[in-house]
């Protein structure tokens, strides 16, 4: 029963990577829809990244858009003033980023809850300010753009390469996924899920809490950051408007509607919320009021998220079928 | 530094001090019975500010002081108002907090581009409460600002006297320190909650009156507040009135001499960095019991 | 030979002193109950023993003062714990409760399937390992938590009131299972209760205390019959 419900899980990861592999043949390369993908892959990584330390370990961080931005800085900057080449650049912004992800770790280490979000938030805003303010290498409002991109022969990952970026886009994408996905079924994601639960007694079990609270800083960091890079070389531009609050609570809502801590839930969040914001855009002004309600909403009416429909559901289906499902679980 | 100098700066201190001691003092009140760190109190002193606004200067040229108490009372229905249409349908879920967290912040940001959907970027502008200034000899303070200080210091003194004297005080005091127990005694949690959120929104409103006239309004003008008042709320020590206060005197005057010496833009900067070195050394803030 | 010794443990909160001035020793391999009022120390004690909470005074354990460890450090060292209200870790299975203990609690850990299904048996978990935990009965949940407790491969098992709300049955067999863990794994238990009957059915030896000091210590015949135990404790 259990071999068979984790084998039916993984058979439902490997049948949505092969339709997200297919979508562009399918949509026969429309740039505009595929530009949109890319974008929503590159937020299902930064909303995994997030969600792995807000849903599985509960380190309630509001510090993963200012990880992004850091990677993003740093592989832009470097790549630009430095000369590196982006394929060197994006990694050395995931590092930069884990640097800064266990710095804050350890000024996180004896805080709980909304001191935590408060600590994490103040980096965003201390991150916001430095960028307008040190306008001679940042580039202050306006940003930097100008530094190479990202290209393989003729091909450049740019809008302007829907198709070829598309697959870049994936393949870098699968590769992060998969090594959150390492990380959650490891025994480094059995210390998150324990500590969460219950820390008093994950500690009495021999977890030690501060190793683990670093870990998921780091690492939840590293990737924030590596995907921030990879965004910027995308784009062509780096600016402080990835720090702006409606990104911010854009990729929070994603793994909030995904459901919290249940993989791939921030991934399916990235999606919807990707494309309701795009349909959104005729609003102009508007739309950030809508983004706001549609959030209200989803957390009083779903608040497990869209991952925890079938639990809610099956019940009735049961019910509706009357099959006795109590004896089927034991067994 | 001329003494004359200094002194004019502390006192601008004290008095910006004033206003986010009353900010603080509604984020403190709200998390401190509720448990909800409320995002919202940000926008709800951006939309204070815009009702004083419409009421005064802006539509209905109302009596200044007519259009103050209105806006008041407006923000005590809007905070109980939102607290039964938003927070209440959350409660019924486990590690609800968490979700109002979330929540809060989506309806600050709601109602932030609200604001800019209605008003528009153009700053606006309220009147003081009173003009013209006490001068001595070198010292120079306004009057608005001295109304400011008064008022702080009455809500305070309110503020202590409802949650030790007054009996739904009492039960929202007992609530705080144990919220199983409170159930059980059969205190009126519903009302509680609403109460305080109508309470703190009143703050947010009064604070919002009170600093507007010395800055420009605009959609997220209560987000900058917000943060000064949570790092106020936090240095002080969660839960306490004292703590707060003092938090932010200390606060807002280590501020104005940083901006006037070193500049405006790192004003947030000295905020995050005392902060920071505030929850290493003593987590629980200056007066805090949690 | 002493496994535990506690000497002079103090703490207070605030005013008020939750455990006083404790001094006791506990042998290898006896079961050594701890009884007393609501309130008397009980819990607090084995806060203090497991590194929850650290007051003044020395715990010494295998000779060496654990006292002021961190809680997982404690539990590297050796010894394990349960709790009053059985917690556990509510969104995963059972299995992966004790996994918890058999990963984290043991420092060089090998064969981990092996000891994390030995354990299953051994407290008669088999059957029930792949529910999530939040699903199962009382009885099991408090079996998990002891699990996952041997799981870590203790040599001094602190239980926490471990029969409150079980059913007389659920009560008969987990004092065998203290009974079977005790002389078959030969691990020490310290045991607080605060039904008077079993522990007298279950310690070796049995120390009273109340408003966090020591009344009386000693075998169970004893102790039951010791005048201050019986107006302080069996007479309320």
């Amino acid at each position: 029963m259990v071999v068979n419900k984790i084998g039916r899980k993984n058979a439902l990861l490997l049948g949505g990577v092969l339709v997200l592999g297919l979508l562009p043949i399918a949509l026969q390369g429309n740039a505009r829809i595929l530009n949109v993908l890319i974008a929503a892959l590159m937020w299902g990584v930064l909303a995994s990244a997030w969600d792995l330390c807000m849903g599985y370990a509960r380190v309630f961080s509001f510090g993963h858009l200012a990880f992004f931005t850091i990677g993003a800085y740093t592989a832009g900057l470097t790549a630009r003033q430095l000369g590196i080449p982006p394929l060197a650049a994006i990694p050395l912004g995931g590092v930069t980023a884990a640097i800064f992800g266990l710095l804050i770790g350890l000024l996180c280490l004896r805080l709980r809850g909304v001191y935590i979000a408060m600590v994490t938030f103040g980096l965003h805003m201390v991150l916001q300010t430095v960028i307008i303010w040190g306008r001679d290498i940042t580039g202050g409002k306006t940003g930097v753009t100008g530094f190479a991109p990202l290209q393989i022969g003729q091909y450049i990952f740019s809008p302007s390469y829907p198709f070829f970026s598309y697959y870049i886009a994936l393949g870098i994408f699968i590769l992060l996924l998969f090594i959150i996905y390492r990380i959650i079924n490891s025994p480094i994601g059995l210390a998150f899920v324990a500590l969460r639960d219950s820390e008093p007694y994950a500690k009495s079990l021999g977890v030690n809490e501060y190793k683990y609270k670093l870990i998921v800083f780091g690492i939840s960091a590293f990737i924030a950051g590596l995907i921030g890079a990879v965004y910027i070389h995308f784009y062509g531009i780096i600016s402080p408007v990835t720090l702006d609050i409606p990104i911010f609570l854009m990729v929070l809502i994603m793994f909030m509607l995904g459901g919290l801590g249940r993989f791939p839930g921030a991934v399916i969040g990235a999606f919807v919320i990707t494309f309701v914001t795009e349909a959104l855009r005729p609003l102009l002004l508007w739309r950030f009021v809508a983004l706001g309600a549609i959030v209200v909403a989803v957390t009083v009416f779903i608040p497990g998220g869209l991952m925890s429909i079938p639990e809610r559901v099956r019940p009735f289906i049961r019910r509706a079928f009357g099959r006795r499902h109590v004896e089927e679980e034991v067994s | 530094m001329t003494v004359s100098m200094a002194g004019n700066l502390l006192i601008a201190g004290v008095a910006v001090g004033a206003v986010y001691a009353i900010m603080g003092l509604g984020l403190s009140y709200v998390y401190g019975i509720t448990k909800i760190f409320n995002y919202t109190q940000g926008a709800f002193f951006t939309w204070a500010a815009y009702i004083a606004w419409v009421l005064s200067s802006g539509f209905f040229h109302l009596n200044y002081a007519a259009a103050v108490i209105i806006t008041v009372a407006t923000m005590f229905l809007i905070g109980v108002g939102y607290e039964k249409a938003v927070i209440r349908p959350l409660r019924r879920f486990p590690e609800w907090q968490m979700t109002a967290l979330i929540v809060t912040l989506a309806s600050a940001m709601a109602l932030d581009n609200l604001a800019l959907a209605v008003f528009g970027y153009a700053p606006k502008r309220i009147p003081h409460l009173i003009k013209g200034n006490f001068v001595w000899g070198d010292f120079l303070i306004t009057r608005h600002e001295v109304v400011t200080l008064v008022a702080a210091l009455a809500i305070m003194f309110l503020l202590i006297l409802f949650l030790k004297k007054v009996r739904e005080g009492m039960a929202m005091q007992g609530m705080a320190q144990e919220p199983v127990g409170a159930r059980i005694v059969g205190i009126p949690i519903d009302k509680m909650y609403s109460y305080s959120f109508g309470i703190a929104t009143v703050l947010a409103g009064i604070s919002a009156i009170l600093l507007a006239p010395k800055i420009l309004i605009y959609p997220t003008v209560g987000w900058v507040v917000f943060i000064k008042a949570f790092v106020v709320m936090v240095f002080g020590g969660v839960g306490s009135i004292k703590g707060t206060v003092i938090a932010a005197f200390i606060l807002a005057t280590v501020e104005v001499f940083v901006t006037y010496y070193i500049g405006g833009i790192w004003g947030m900067p000295i905020f995050i960095a005392v902060l920071a070195i505030m929850l290493i050394i003593r987590p629980r803030g200056l007066f805090g019991t949690w | 030979m002493k496994i535990l010794q506690a000497k002079e443990v103090t703490k207070r909160f605030g005013e008020l002193a939750a455990v006083k001035d404790l001094t006791f020793e506990v042998e290898k391999g006896e079961i050594f109950g701890i009884a007393g009022p609501n309130g008397s120390g009980k819990t607090t004690l084995f806060n203090l023993i497991s590194g929850v909470y650290s007051g003044s005074g020395d715990i010494i354990f295998e000779g060496e003062n654990i006292h002021g460890l961190r809680p997982f450090q404690v539990c590297h060292k050796g010894v394990a714990r349960t709790f009053q209200i059985p917690i556990l870790f509510p969104s995963i299975t059972v299995y992966d409760n004790i996994r918890v203990g058999a990963h984290f609690g043991v420092l060089k850990g090998k064969n981990e399937k092996e000891r994390i299904n030995e354990v299953i048996d051994f407290v008669g978990l088999r059957g029930r390992e792949n529910i999530v935990a939040e699903h199962v009965d009382l009885f099991d949940k408090r079996l998990t938590m002891l699990a996952g407790a041997l799981a870590t491969q203790p040599r001094l098992l602190l239980v926490d009131e471990p029969i409150a709300g079980l059913s007389p049955r659920e009560v008969r067999d987990s004092v065998a299972l203290f009974q079977k863990i005790n002389r078959e794994l030969g691990i020490t238990i310290i045991i607080i209760e605060h039904l008077m009957k079993v522990l007298v059915e279950v310690s070796h030896r049995l120390m009273i205390i109340n408003n966090g000091e020591k009344i009386c210590i000693g075998p169970p015949e004893e102790v039951t019959q010791n005048k201050e135990v019986i107006e302080v404790y069996l007479g309320g």
